[in-house]
Formats: C-alpha cells, structure tokens, sequence
C-alpha cells in the first residue's frame, strides 16, 4: 500500500504560501490552497514555474457557490507528477470546488490566444501562490481576443436557446441557466471595455460600464440578483432570460465595431 | 488525624456525600483524559489526510471502510448490488484493481456477499489492516501501548472511585442505612465512562483530525443533495468523512440495494463508527437510516 498522502496541514507548519496573499480567503478555502501548493511544489520540484489563483477568489469576492480557479505553469507535466496530485486535487474539488489549470510554459502563449477571453481576465485578476507569474510579460493579441469574444458570445446565444427550450417552463431551472452565463458575459464585457478604451475593470464593473445603467440598469440588477442566489419576481426570470440574449447580440455588435 | 477527615467524608449525610462523590468523579474524569492527552503526543506539524479510505477507517474502523470502498465500487460500476448481496460486476477487474483493499472486495465479490459477509473475509482483513498500521504510526488511532496506558490510568482511578464507593456503602450499611441505590447507580455510570475510556479507537489527535475533517468538508455535506451521479471522488469522500448515508441521494436505488435496511440500521460494529460526524447534522439520513451510526 503507497503511503498516505497527508498534504493537509491542520496547525502552523512551514508555509509555501505567504499567508497575507490568503488572509482576505475563507479560512477553508486557504486551507485547501495551502495543502494543493505545497503538493504541487513537492510533485513538480524545480520545473514548477507558478501558481496563480484566479477569478472571484483573487479579488476576494469569493461566494458560497463560486468555484476556485488556480493556474499551474510549469516546464513540462509528466503523467507520475499529475499521479500525485489526484488526491490532493480531488480534496480541493470536494472541499472547495477547486478547477486547476495546467499549462506547461511552451503552452502558455498558446493558450492565452486560443483562450483570449478568460486570460484577459487571469490577466486582470490574479495572485501569484507560488513562484514568478509570466503573465505580465505575455500580451494577448487585439485579433485574439476579439475572435475569442465572438466565438463566446455566439456559443452562449446557441446554447441559451436550446436550454429554453428544454427547461424554460421552470423559473428555477431559468435562474440557475443565467447564474452559469453571467460570468463568462461580464469576462466577455471586461475584455471588450480593455480593447476599447483601454481600461482594466473586474467584470461586473466593466459590464456596466460598456453597457451603461440606463437602458439596461434593470437586467444588469436583476443579473446581480440572481448571482447572489436570490429570487426574482415570478415571471420576472423568463423577462431576464430575454434581456441576456438581447444583452449578448449587444455586446457582439460592440464586437463587431471595435473590429 | 487523616484518618478522622476520611471518616467525616465517610459518615456526611447521603445527598452531601452524593455531591462530593460527583465532584471527586469529574476531577477524576479530568485527570484521566489530561494523563491520557499528555501521553498521546502530538507530532509538531499535526497533518490530515486525503485518502478517503484512511479517513473512513479513522472514523469507523473496518466497517466503514468496507462500506465506502464498497459504495465506490459499486457508483464505479465494478461492484453491482443484488437482492443477495454484492457481487463483482466484471473479473476482469480484479486484475486490474491497484488500490489492494478494491482488490480484495472485488475479489470477494466472486460470489455474491453481504456487506457484512464481505467484511470478515480474510484478504479484506487483512487490506484493511494495513490501514489501521497507517492510522496508528501517525498517532491518530491507539496502538497496544496506547491501550495498556489507558488501561493502567483506568484502572488507579476506577479502583479510587470504587474504593471510597465501597467505603461509603460498608459505612452506611454498618450503621442501618438502607439507601445506598443512588450512589450505586453513580457509580456504575461513573465505571462505565471511564472504561470507555479504555476502549475508544482513536487517539485525541484522531478525534482533532477528524473534526478537522468534518470542517474541511462542511461545503460539500451541504452541496450534497446536488452532487452528480459520476462524481465519485466527491461522494467517496463524502461518505469517508460524514458516513454513507449523506450519499443516500446520489443513486438512491443503488444505494438502497448496498445498505438495505437490515445492514445500514444495525449498530456499528467498530464501536466507534459514528465518530464526531454523527447522524442529523442537517444531513439526512435518506431512506435507510443513518447506516453506521446505530440510529
């Protein structure tokens, strides 16, 4: 039998991670980080590039139900160094709905143009764990990301519509499919406002500012609403479902200008 | 002089006495558990553990560990639950099975068995043996010295309580007094908390990783009931920490057929499966029961 894997310190050791990069993090969630660094630095050893927390949990707006995003960058994966980090992982995803991304270093510049949207938002929001992070020096081209932004926009309308269709009689179903798009609709915004004016805002922000309260104050209040996991009116949530598809094709034409 | 202060004890009124002797129970109580943590060391980093069988084993011994190994073969498919037990779905696997106790159930599982049948066998002994050989060297489960200690610390304070007991039943009997039934009664309460003492599995550190544990995945008891039926890693987890019965709602059929009523109410065997997660909890206890916590 291989011997146990007891990543988890439960007092004060050595710390991997500073402990001020996490003291703003449920205290749960920096236990989970702590133990999931400590065993990547142990599997991966010197080709650990970084580690780098993202999203919510990196702005400290962390909420019950987000998941925490971390980055791994490292100078090449062997299929033994992603053996033993399955237990720690699979803690991180039952404790703390922890999704890892590993990219090895050759992959990163890659990555950043096929995923232009989401790393515009790493870029935006992140915390270095671990290591020196290699995203400042990385740029995402204006091409990259405005293709990326499209091809988001597009997939979220396609697969909003078929999800009508099949749960659009339930409020609740409604709410919980507008909860899963909000993000990647304020990531698509924040990436938007960066090549139009070039400012860097968190989603949310960034949302509002592109599309302005007036006109759409009333669905951007009840997205927020519905993120907190809070009700709407009945009947008010199927009016929601059919401002965020108007919202999306808004925001694909302000693509579409910025072209 | 000593001796006239022990007589005064020996000849208070019963109610004052009974007080006196609930006092002395409590300090003795304390002193036994404060001699027992301070022989149970702590190492200087006190580290948990991810390995969902290893926690199940730290909660309930053999038992619960037999029941989750089961539980995730079964959601993985590779055991299938019948109306006369478990039995291994494909052969094939056991070769293929690297983790030895899976092996062992699998093995097993050549002939359909219970739970419980499944247990007692001699490879799934001895598998899980290994797991009470990890438990012990990290201190978190008692080993024979551990237990000789324990028992030795039992044992002065028993034989202290018992003897101003008997003292106090000799003195009132030699004078006439009859009413000795409460401070019998007190007694025996008093022996059988303290031979507990004695018996329980884990060490304190045990019981403090294990309520760590019980922290650590408080989120995912409470996102239980929307658990995906393919997320295993999660519900093996879930199920090593809290016990098997906060995931009754995962595949609820199967579930019944693994932990049929006549299994899952019966008392735990370990003595000690229901560790500090307990029943309730806001968990449920779905349709059969708490399963190893003797509900």
């Amino acid at each position: 039998m291989p011997p146990p894997d007891l990543g988890v310190p439960m007092s004060d050791g050595e710390r991997i991670v500073s402990p001020g990069v996490m003291e703003d993090l449920p205290a749960t969630v920096a236990t989970i980080l702590e133990g999931f660094v400590a065993t990547v630095v142990s599997a991966i050893g010197p080709q650990l590039d970084s580690v780098v927390l993202f999203g919510s949990a990196a702005e400290g707006r962390l909420r019950p139900a987000s998941d925490v995003n971390l980055m791994v960058v490292a100078d090449g994966l062997t299929l033994a160094q992603l053996d033993s980090m399955r237990l720690a992982l699979r803690e991180g995803r039952a404790a703390a709905r922890l999704t890892v991304m590993f990219v090895e270093k050759a992959e990163l510049a890659q990555a950043m143009e096929a995923f232009a949207l989401k790393f515009t938002d790493i870029k935006a929001r992140h915390r270095v764990l671990y290591g020196k992070s290699l995203l400042e020096s990385l740029q995402i081209t204006r091409e990259a990301a405005l293709r990326r932004v499209h091809q988001v926009l597009l997939n979220l309308r396609l697969r909003l519509r078929e999800s009508y269709i099949l749960e659009g009689d339930h409020e609740e179903r409604l709410a919980q499919i507008v909860t899963d798009v909000i993000g990647p609709i304020r990531a698509s915004a924040a990436t938007l406002l960066a090549l139009a004016e070039g400012r860097t805002l968190a989603p949310k922000p960034a949302l509002e500012a592109l599309l302005g309260t007036g006109d759409w104050g009333a669905a951007l209040n009840d997205l927020s609403v519905v993120h907190r996991g809070e009700h709407l009116a009945p009947g008010q949530t199927r009016r929601l479902f059919g401002d965020v598809l108007r919202l999306l094709a808004a925001l694909d034409s302000k693509a579409h200008e910025l072209r | 002089m000593g001796d006239l202060h022990v007589l005064d004890i020996l000849t208070l009124r019963g109610p004052e006495f009974l007080v006196l002797f609930v006092a002395v129970a409590l300090v003795l109580l304390k002193l036994v558990d404060w001699v027992i943590a301070a022989a149970e060391r702590s190492p200087p980093v006190m580290k948990g553990t991810r390995d969902p069988y290893l926690i199940a084993y730290l909660r309930g011994g053999q038992r619960e560990l037999v029941r989750v190994v089961s539980l995730s073969l079964a959601l993985r498919g590779l055991l299938r639950a019948t109306p006369k037990g478990l039995v291994t779905s494909d052969l094939t696997e056991i070769d293929r099975a690297t983790v030895p106790i899976e092996k062992a159930i699998l093995t097993t599982g050549r002939h359909t068995l219970h739970l419980t049948e499944i247990a007692r066998d001699a490879r799934v002994e001895l598998a899980s043996r290994e797991y009470y050989r990890t438990l012990t060297e990290l201190g978190l489960y008692t080993d024979a010295r551990m237990v000789s200690i324990r028992g030795f610390v039992v044992a002065i304070a028993m034989a202290l309580l018992l003897g101003l007991a008997f003292a106090k039943i000799s003195v009132a009997l030699s004078t006439g007094h009859r009413n000795i039934w409460f401070l019998v009664i007190l007694t025996v309460i008093v022996a059988v908390i303290l031979i507990k003492r004695v018996g329980a599995h884990r060490t304190r550190l045990g019981d403090r990783v294990l309520g760590n544990l019980n922290v650590l995945f408080g989120s995912l008891k409470k996102r239980s009931g929307t658990l995906a039926a393919n997320a295993v890693p999660e519900a093996t987890l879930l199920a090593a920490v809290f016990g098997v019965y906060t995931t009754a709602g995962l595949e609820p059929h199967l579930w019944r057929k693994i932990f049929p009523p006549s299994t899952s109410t019966s008392g735990p065997g370990g003595g000690s499966s229901c560790g500090s997660s307990g029943c309730g909890g806001g968990g449920g206890c779905g349709g059969g029961g708490c399963g190893g916590c003797g509900s």
